[in-house]
């Protein structure tokens, strides 16, 4: 009787088999497209009510990958740019000698006039902790703004607060421009004696 | 069925493609590590507030490097010089093993610094472990030489699985990335105007907002082949099998149409576009260093 193909390969080259079919019944399940939430606050309430059962149970089936989920940071939805139009944001880094006096504009987003440490604020990765995502402003924006603060409050003595604001704007239909509202959200007064020790 | 399946994922092969894609992805993270040096970023990026924006190194649920060493910015700069011997390490395939999987723990410990981190970051943390397993190291690295050196070659064929492993982990991002996309400006009825407005973008722009209006239909066309690319990977990821499906229909038909070749130009299109417009740092570049995986053992013979 011909013997099978996994009959005469190590066990080994099963239990690899089977990891990875786990594996890869893991990442679909992860990375399946139940609604987003913008999706989801469209949806008729019994959709709604399904989703969340769909969202919870995801949560139950992943349970036993979850701390390689953790440890890794790793997830299987993958939303690239998935949201672009609707409200942008522009940031501002500024600075004000105190209570009462005007404040500078040492940096905005896309202005060459006002450049202060462009160079590290647009960095791939320093420019991921201030950009607001489609969920609103980032973990360490908050630190961010911190960090910032003190290092031009270090760099220019004169100064006693920084304020960083994303500064709403609206980008035309056809992208002819990023048109501001005048309005600011995510606004933070760093103050000389809470980032300089 | 579990049979063809064991052997599929038993399959061996020359480790040229794991080569190429060990050394383009250790030049990325490599590159990147440095860039980050040279813009003033580190050790800020994973030092702890008011010192760094590394909000990860006083959260709740510390990094590991934060409760050994404590959180500070000689850590930061520890953590960063790991990586950066780690990647050097597996872009020269040096004691690779371990530079791989002292490379997989840095690039888990920088999310948990830096939690704020992108797409790019997320694949590499997946791709990564999956390279330390392989061996990817058997040819074009300092270990293949020394061990030649030794009268012990490196050997010829090597397991493929991590290839595919990588290759269909490319497809699902292209794929989830299209599916995922709820703004309707990526799709007809949005007029496929999303990548004019990311060019419009302050934060994302790599050139004045509004300076490439004058081309908009061009932006509308390279958007709606990037939802036709991404949505179509799933159907070139079964052209790439050469042994399941090569008499099939669908197979002779892409075949014929060398469907699956001009399918990674248009990425390799798209993602070169990426980086020329947008200001997204390695993201192009990291997903190119991926695309040797594409590449199968026939096709470095038709090259040859």
């Amino acid at each position: 009787m011909k013997e099978s193909l996994s009959q005469r390969l190590p066990a080994w080259n099963r239990v690899r088999a089977l990891l990875i079919a786990l594996a890869m019944a893991s990442a679909l399940i992860d990375g399946c497209p139940l609604p987003t939430p913008r999706v989801r606050a469209r949806l008729p309430p019994s959709l709604q009510e399904l989703t969340d059962r769909l969202y919870d149970a995801q949560q139950i089936v992943l349970l036993p990958v979850q701390p390689i989920k953790d440890a890794f940071s790793i997830g299987q939805r993958w939303a690239l740019f998935s949201s672009t139009g609707g409200i942008r944001y522009r940031m501002w880094i500024e600075a004000s000698a105190g209570r009462g006096a005007p404040w500078v504009l040492l940096y905005r987003a896309k202005d060459d006039d006002h450049a202060y440490m462009r160079e590290t604020l647009e960095f791939r990765r320093v420019l991921n902790v201030w950009n607001p995502s489609r969920a609103g402003k980032k973990t360490s924006y908050d630190a961010f703004t911190s960090w910032i603060a003190r290092t031009a409050l270090l760099s220019e003595p004169s100064f006693e607060e920084v304020r960083v604001s994303m500064e709403r704007g609206h980008i035309l239909e056809r992208g002819e421009a990023f048109v501001p509202l005048a309005t600011f959200d995510d606004v933070v007064v760093r103050r000389r004696d809470e980032v300089v020790q | 069925m579990i049979d063809r399946w064991v052997a599929f994922w038993d399959r061996r092969e020359a480790p040229t493609s794991l080569a190429l894609i060990r050394i383009a992805v250790g030049l990325v993270v490599l590159m990147d590590l440095l860039g980050a040096a040279r813009a003033g970023a580190v050790p800020a990026l994973f030092a702890p507030p008011p010192f760094g924006m590394g909000s990860g190194a006083v959260s709740a649920h510390l990094p590991v490097l934060a409760s050994w060493l404590g959180a500070s910015q000689r850590t930061a700069l520890f953590l960063w010089w790991l990586a950066v011997v780690a990647a050097a390490m597996v872009l020269f395939g040096a004691a690779y093993r371990v530079g791989a999987l002292a490379l997989s723990f840095a690039l888990a410990e920088v999310a948990a610094f830096q939690p704020d981190g992108d797409g790019i970051d997320r694949l590499l943390r997946i791709v990564v472990p999956i390279l330390a397993l392989s061996q990817a190291h058997a040819r074009w690295s300092v270990d293949a030489w020394w061990r030649n050196r030794r009268g012990r070659p490196a050997p010829i064929e090597v397991p493929a699985w991590p290839r595919y492993l990588i290759v269909l982990q490319l497809v699902w991002l292209y794929f989830s990335a299209a599916h995922s996309r709820d703004d309707v400006s990526w799709w007809p009825q949005g007029g496929f105007s999303a990548i004019a407005k990311i060019l419009a973008d302050p934060h994302f722009a790599r050139f004045a907002p509004g300076s490439l209006a004058s081309v908009y239909p061009v932006t509308q066309l390279a958007t709606a082949v990037t939802m036709l690319f991404e949505l179509s990977a799933p159907l070139m990821a079964l052209t790439l099998t050469t042994r399941f499906g090569r008499h099939s229909a669908l197979y002779r038909w892409a075949q014929s149409l060398r469907l699956r070749w001009i399918w990674m130009a248009t990425g390799a299109s798209l993602h070169l576009g990426i980086g020329i417009t947008m200001q997204i740092g390695i993201f192009p570049l990291g997903m190119l260093a991926l695309y040797p995986a594409f590449l199968g053992p026939d096709d470095y013979a038709r090259f040859s």
